[in-house]
């Protein structure tokens, strides 16, 4: 009788009992149907095809269902940083590129030397400069 | 490797120890088969709750023993409503008189007197040929304890087919 076995190195031989086995060996279906473990496993790979089926929708949808769900969060956010950024960029007009306007008394006070480049919008009768503009390079 | 292939490869592996462990439970061939599949899907749709690969196998046989144990309870129930034989279709048909059913009734008869996890371990060691070492990690019992259970599994089937081994060794 040709019997598979699960492993093929085998206990001692000490710990076999043949007679046994032999006997045994009567309960296998294949005995008399040889083609018998053949046809259940394909029995059973084939009812196990629908819930394989099954998993990779349940796998698809979950993935589908997370890129959305990102797609939820991420696109507001989006949405409300660039609203901000064009308010910013309205109501605050930039400083002209490489002028900065300051007043006389910060000049005095920060010890910058400078040159008086324009002409003094007004003069006071009595000789003092009252209005000036600088340009700081 | 694919699903389908991955799913191939364990019910190739494991389909011979499933029906004997199903077969220690329900003594009958049909009812071994149809817990066997039935075991493979419920496995299958379970998977998730096998953390430990390494541990398939024990815990396949662990749904295999409760899924066997449910359907003789089924069937018990079954048992108590008169069906006509005709209808059963799965009753002994008076075609069974070779030599090799007269065995296997007598090996059915002699593995029922045995405790359900002495037979379980004298199928797996004996027919799937399974070490010791094996049905221990597979039962989670120490290998002691197997070795002891298949100790008397074996001394009371001989007892039992007495006149099946002294045919045997002639």
């Amino acid at each position: 009788m040709n019997m598979h076995r699960h492993s093929s190195t085998h206990s001692s031989p000490e710990d076999r009992d043949p007679e046994l086995e032999r006997l045994l060996g009567a309960l296998d279906p294949a005995a008399t149907d040889p083609g018998f473990w053949v046809g259940l496993q394909r029995r059973i790979t084939e009812a196990g095809r629908f819930e394989l089926a099954r998993r990779r929708r349940l796998a698809d949808i979950t993935v589908a269902g997370t890129v959305t769900s990102w797609a939820r969060a991420v696109v507001p956010s989006a949405v409300v940083a660039a609203a901000a950024a064009a308010v910013i960029l309205l109501v605050v007009p930039a400083p002209p590129e490489g002028e900065v306007v300051v007043s006389v008394e910060e000049l005095l006070s920060a010890g910058l030397e400078w040159e008086p480049s324009a002409t003094p919008i007004d003069e006071d009768p009595a000789g003092g400069v009252t209005f000036a503009t600088a340009e700081i390079f | 490797m694919g699903d389908e292939q991955a799913f191939g490869l364990l019910v190739r592996r494991y389909t011979k120890s499933a029906y004997a462990v199903a077969y220690s439970v329900t003594g009958r061939h049909e009812d071994a088969e149809d817990a066997t599949q039935e075991s493979f899907l419920v496995a299958l749709r379970r998977l998730d709750e096998c953390r430990n690969p390494e541990r398939f196998g024990g815990w396949l046989l662990t749904i295999v023993r409760n899924r066997s144990r449910n359907l003789v309870r089924r069937e018990s129930l079954r048992a108590a409503d008169p069906i006509p034989p005709a209808a059963s279709g799965r009753g002994p048909t008076p075609e069974r008189e070779t030599e090799r059913s007269q065995l296997r009734d007598r090996l059915e008869a002699a593995l029922s007197t045995l405790p359900s996890v002495q037979r379980e371990i004298v199928l797996l060691h004996d027919l799937e040929g399974w070490k010791h070492r094996e049905i221990a990690e597979r039962l989670d019992i120490p290998s002691g304890t197997v070795r002891s259970h298949l100790h008397f599994a074996r001394k009371a089937l001989r007892i039992a087919l007495g006149e099946e081994m002294e045919h045997i060794r002639l």
